[in-house]
């Protein structure tokens, strides 16, 4: 099983995040986290698809993708060059008694907390998957009320872009 | 010109080159109907039973001739009618448009009468769809529906218009034909390994799909085939792209294949895929499918490489052009060891033979129906094991004689199917192999072939039960024939006479030849009961899953 990353350039137009997730679906394909936002360019938007599997079915994902006709380009963002960032938001109660140890801990994550009313913050975030996992562990010192978070964005931290491959 | 959305719609499948269409009318619809009318000398409609019935027969059109089949439909209970006909067409790479009505835009999304989200409905089985949101828009959305179902590997295309659209006016300009979408270009180092590959065989073998006739490719095929001397089976789809008598040909290859397509697969030391795709019907076991060979795989859809059967060697392209290339680079070969152990192999083991006696044995009834037809027929067939035998022992001659729906398997998909190719090719005799299961499922269409005076002939092998379930039944499930012993009263001649058409029953062997010549002369749509055993199994049969080493002859 290997993760990999996918950046699909498509069409910005109704019913296209539902084409790609419908081929996901049919063909048994996984997601393990979608993020979808425009571009630059407003005629295109950009899908980031998080996925696993072995490699002859990652690449049945990309051809498969590729047959799309709204799916313009697609590119595997390598490990290597891989700059991926989501965002949580954690709505937190904090006791009394811990107000200074959150204080203290969302300095320390460079997170950022708001008040919301009385105890109640929201704090966000915005790094890596991992990061963001470790960083809600430790939050569970607190009490988490509910956690909103965001699929991975990512691009390639290199000259390299999804139009390479149009 | 300013036109309302169905007079462009119109004049648009006009503009691509549609003379023919097959459909139903309904409420959404109402408008674009209202418009064939005015064009009715120029677009001829007919009218089917059911949808499905529509949408196999512009499927069987598309298929007999390689031009498009275009089906309309209205909304609701129409457009979902068509849904078995698209996915049988998407199954098997077959150019279709349909063209479904839905309810008014000010309508969509309230539950409204007739509505449904088709365009969601068809995603996975279509290679596109689109709903319409703007007349202005209608004329260049059916000219790309047409470059979209003919570009690369061929397939259907959806497009939904709300009624609004279709009564809305614009200004109408006409646009040019579809033009199929340029390929990139063939890797020359692929091109370069397969050379290679192909002098270092001894036992090279050809594995031809639909691909091959898709391409119109089967005088490439055959000129490869004879200056490499390399034997050719080909799958279900691949049938009728290579002549029966050519010398190396073996037959189909797979779960029903002959027996030498198979040891074939078995010994051969490079096996070369064109336009073929190698399913669980061919492959039954992915992981030991020619597991001595070398495999080259030419197709159309690079999605297709390794899909199902890892390739060594894969060359993305159009067939004809790949085959062209290698024809020009390919040395003569002669490969005489290898096609001697075939040649011997074939005559110790060919597929079963008709049994004696004056009962019909369907095995041989396809041999005299191909003597009595000559080379011109067109053969559509229904799913299963009438399917199967006709596969095996009808003499093709001509691609596109063989109509069939191979990968989907739809029961019920060749009356529409033969009306389809009935209509494109009048002068040839049409000729539909059914089962009475399959029959019983749409032969609703028959009053179709009547009222537009289509003389096709629909051959039922009548057993009484479901042959080729039962069959599995027989083999896999300790003979219990769950549902499978359907023992329908249904009096096939008499149900010809009440659609108007001529019934005809054939019991035994020596009432072959005189009934298909007088149903022949008859010039009218007839059906013939042909009663056959129940028993009958259709063998070879590699079990499912199972590789070729696994097969039982039967015989």
């Amino acid at each position: 099983m290997k993760k990999v990353v996918l950046s699909l350039l498509v069409s910005n137009h109704f019913g296209v995040l539902t084409r790609v997730t419908n081929l996901f679906s049919s063909r048994g394909y996984n997601i393990i986290s979608l993020s979808v936002g425009e571009t630059e360019n407003p005629k295109f938007s950009r899908i980031t698809i998080v996925t696993s599997d072995d490699e002859a079915i990652i690449n049945q994902i990309k051809l498969q993708c590729a047959k799309l006709e709204d799916v313009k380009a697609i590119k595997e963002i390598k490990e290597n060059e891989l700059y991926m960032r989501e965002v949580v938001l954690v709505k937190v109660r904090v006791s009394y008694m811990k107000q200074e140890d959150f204080m203290n801990f969302v300095a320390a994550n460079k997170a950022d907390a708001k008040l919301i009313e009385d105890r109640l913050y929201m704090v966000e975030i915005c790094s890596g998957t991992q990061a963001i996992d470790a960083f809600i562990d430790k939050l569970e010192m607190f009490d988490i009320v509910e956690i909103a978070r965001t699929g991975g964005c990512a691009l390639s931290m290199s000259t390299s872009t999804v139009y390479d491959e149009e | 010109m300013m036109l309302n959305g169905s007079q462009i719609l119109i004049q648009s499948l006009i503009d691509q080159g549609v003379d023919t269409v097959f459909g139903y009318p309904g409420g959404a619809v109402l408008n674009i109907y209202d418009a064939l009318y005015e064009k009715k000398d120029q677009l001829r409609h007919v009218l089917s039973s059911h949808e499905q019935g529509a949408a196999h027969a512009a499927d069987g059109y598309a298929r007999s001739t390689g031009k498009t089949g275009v089906c309309i439909a209205t909304s609701g209970p129409g457009a979902t009618n068509l849904v078995t006909g698209i996915a049988t067409a998407y199954m098997d790479s077959v150019a279709l448009v349909a063209i479904t009505g839905n309810v008014a835009s000010d309508l969509i999304g309230r539950d409204s009468f007739q509505e449904v989200d088709i365009a969601g409905i068809t995603m996975p089985i279509t290679k596109h769809n689109f709903i319409v949101h703007d007349v202005k828009e209608l004329a260049s959305t059916v000219r790309l529906a047409f470059e979209i179902a003919n570009s690369s590997r061929p397939g259907p295309v959806l497009i939904d218009i709300p009624k609004d659209i279709t009564a809305a006016v614009c200004e109408y300009e006409k646009l040019p034909k579809f033009e199929k979408r340029p390929l990139p270009s063939v890797k020359e180092s692929a091109m370069k390994q397969a050379i290679a590959a192909i002098r270092r065989a001894k036992r090279p073998l050809i594995y031809a799909g639909g691909g091959v006739i898709a391409a119109n490719a089967c005088e490439e095929l055959l000129a490869y085939s004879r200056k490499t001397q390399t034997p050719i089976c080909c799958s279900a789809m691949g049938l009728s792209s290579v002549p029966y008598d050519y010398e190396l040909y073996l037959g189909m290859i797979g779960m029903h294949g002959t027996p030498v397509s198979n040891y074939a697969s078995l010994n051969a030391d490079l096996v070369i895929a064109i336009g073929a795709r190698f399913s669980d019907r061919v492959a039954g076991n992915r992981k030991k499918f020619a597991n001595a060979a070398e495999i080259i795989h030419i197709d159309i859809d690079a999605s297709e490489i390794s899909k199902n059967v890892k390739s060594d060697i894969a060359i993305v392209g159009d067939a004809k052009e790949v085959l062209q290339a290698l024809i020009q680079k390919v040395e003569e070969e002669h490969h005489s060891e290898w096609r001697q152990t075939l040649l011997d192999f074939r005559i110790k083991i060919g597929l079963p033979k008709p049994k004696e006696g004056n009962k019909v044995d369907p095995r041989d009834f396809i041999y005299t129906l191909h003597k009595l037809l000559g080379e011109d027929a067109i053969i559509v067939t229904d799913v299963g094991q009438h399917q199967m035998i006709t596969a095996q022992y009808y003499q093709f001659s001509k691609p596109r004689s063989f109509i069939s729906s191979c990968g989907l398997g739809t029961m019920g998909y060749g009356l529409g199917a033969a009306i389809g190719a009935k209509c494109a090719h009048p002068d040839r005799p049409v000729v539909l192999i059914t089962g009475d299961g399959s029959f019983h499922m749409n032969m609703n269409e028959m009053a179709v072939a009547v009222s537009q005076n289509l003389p096709i002939i629909v051959l039922v092998f009548n057993n009484t039960v479901l042959g080729m379930v039962r069959q599995w039944q027989t083999l896999f499930y300790g003979r219990r024939y769950s549902e499978t012993s359907i023992m329908r009263q249904t009096d096939f001649v008499k149900l010809a006479e009440a659609f108007g058409a001529k019934g005809f029953r054939i019991k035994e062997r020596d009432e072959i030849e005189p009934i298909i010549n007088a149903a022949l002369a008859s010039k009218r749509p007839c059906i013939i009961d042909c009663l056959i055993d129940p028993d009958d199994c259709v063998y070879p049969i590699i079990p499912p899953g199972k590789n070729a080493d696994e097969i039982i002859y039967g015989n």
